[in-house]
């Protein structure tokens, strides 16, 4: 036996030690996935990432919060040692976290200083740096993984994320609303006749056999709410969305956007009843993948900007900067998990962006860039295309 | 109108309700901005329904009748709010009548893109 092969062993038997006493630790030094899935959950609206994961330890917190910190320092689960700590109704989120299936970045965001939700969610879904465009990043990605991953957006509506993607490229599926029972009859067949050499043609014929699938996995849910999804609906959407997910494997990039976070009043009881739907809504996911899905998934829980640190005078908050992201999965990945991303600097008025809201520490192109490169085996040339101008590629 | 409701709710099923668009820009009117697969499918799902009067549609009542008769889609009507088709619209529609030929006449290219 060689010198070398004894140190192999003894770090192999050190491993298996280490694996028995932390049972997820392992996962931080697999090799690179190629096999994994990307769900993005936007939160429209801009939501308050201070009221749901406060820096209690900051004592400017309390100060700059008098009304939105009070539940967080009454009854806040603490995220380990980062010095925040969950609103209560997120209470799950925390226990996730220390299982290490959930990680955040407090100052997260884009490059975007407008406070506009229009231009900040463009820039968001743009991907390329630019409020102005004609695809979106996760249809690049889509267009780039090719082969026989499915892209798919859950909802009625095509998101500009989701769009520019050759046709049959990005599915959409609507978990809600009865709009894709067509009646089978004469008239039918007469309508996919007249738009079957057109780009409606393509849409229609996608309409069906999407209704196909979803009636073989287990049919609509016909009261559930129309149009857009709210977050209130979002435990029985996740707990669908997790079964269309592990219906097919092939399914490896998702998104769903979910509105009702633009509290500029009232936060408290707003967020109160939204926040408990966004845990139950994540756990619903985690628990209806199942542990072999939920280990290849990795879940980007984000918005278009936070909101000013100082409440204001109506019990809300406004536009902000930088704000929350979460990122769950079942595998930390490079990443990690259990983890604060990027850094906080504090609540000092002096670190704030413009002296007023959360500074930007960890873009949003380089976390997107290191999930799609987890995920998707994407090389730094792909993700140069998929997501121009992303910090540190060459 | 008595069958204002009903427009509206069409209106927002379909993901345009008047006056209801979050962003300054109002709805696109490109086919980018409302062309996906549930958008076609409400559009085919509302014509089949309402060439075959399943929805609570109503005529406006006449001068000094109260009661609003159901409203009834004529081919004829339809056809010329539809206009001109295309050889392969015409090619689809042959040997259909009554609410199969409205239903395919409301869900045509010609019709959506008008």
């Amino acid at each position: 036996m060689s010198l070398a092969d004894f140190s192999r062993r003894r770090a192999l038997l050190a491993g298996l030690a280490a694996c028995a006493a932390m049972p997820a630790a392992w996962a931080l030094n697999q090799p690179q996935r190629t096999n994994g899935r990307l769900l993005v959950v936007f939160l429209r609206g801009g939501l308050d990432g201070l009221f749901a994961f406060g820096p209690t330890a900051d004592p400017r917190f309390a100060e700059w919060r008098p009304s939105l910190s009070r539940p967080l320092f009454d009854a806040g689960k603490t995220l380990g040692t980062s010095g925040f700590v969950a609103h209560p109704a997120l209470a799950p989120l925390a226990e996730l976290y220390a299982s290490r299936e959930l990680s955040f970045a407090p100052c997260f965001g884009t490059t975007d200083e407008s406070r506009s939700h229009f231009q900040a969610q463009d820039l968001f879904e743009l991907g390329s740096g630019k409020t102005q465009g004609h695809s979106g990043w996760l249809a690049r990605a889509a267009q780039a993984a090719g082969g026989e991953l499915r892209c798919v957006g859950f909802g009625a509506e095509q998101p500009l994320i989701l769009q520019g993607a050759p046709a049959g490229r990005v599915e959409l599926m609507p978990l809600s609303g009865s709009g894709l029972q067509l009646r089978s009859d004469r008239a039918l067949d007469a309508i996919r006749a007249m738009h079957a050499q057109q780009a409606s043609g393509a849409a229609i014929e996608q309409a069906l056999a999407t209704q196909s699938e979803l009636d073989r996995i287990g049919g609509m849910d016909p009261q559930a709410a129309r149009g857009a999804s709210g977050v209130a609906a979002f435990p029985k959407l996740a707990a669908r969305m997790a079964q269309i997910l592990r219906s097919d494997p092939r399914l490896g990039l998702a998104f769903i956007d979910l509105g009702g976070f633009d509290t500029h009043a009232g936060q408290a009881a707003s967020l109160g009843r939204s926040l408990p739907a966004l845990a139950g809504g994540l756990l619903a996911l985690r628990d209806g993948l199942g542990k072999l899905e939920w280990r290849r998934t990795q879940v980007l829980v984000c918005s278009e900007f936070g909101r000013t640190v100082r409440e204001n005078g109506t019990q809300g908050s406004d536009h902000g900067h930088g704000g929350l992201a979460l990122l769950l999965g079942g595998a930390p990945g490079r990443l990690g998990g259990g983890r604060l991303l990027g850094d906080f600097a504090g609540l000092a008025e002096a670190a704030l962006h413009q002296r007023r809201d959360l500074p930007v520490r960890l873009d949003w192109r380089s976390v997107l860039g290191s999930l799609l490169q987890e995920s998707q085996g994407f090389s730094s040339a792909t993700l140069a295309e998929v997501l121009p101008g992303m910090p540190g590629l060459a | 109108m008595a069958n204002g409701r009903f427009f509206w709710r069409a209106a927002q099923d379909l993901g345009q309700a008047p006056l209801l668009r979050s962003t300054p820009d109002g709805y696109g009117s490109q086919e980018a901005d409302w062309l996906s697969p549930p958008a076609l499918a409400k559009r085919v799902r509302l014509a089949q329904e309402l060439a075959a009067a399943r929805l609570p549609v109503a005529q406006v009542p006449e001068a000094g009748n109260r009661r609003a008769a159901a409203c009834v889609p004529q081919v004829a009507a339809v056809r010329a709010a539809v206009g001109p088709l295309s050889a392969t619209s015409s090619a689809a529609l042959a040997g259909l009548g009554g609410s199969d030929e409205i239903a395919a006449l409301l869900a045509s290219p010609e019709f959506m893109r008008r």
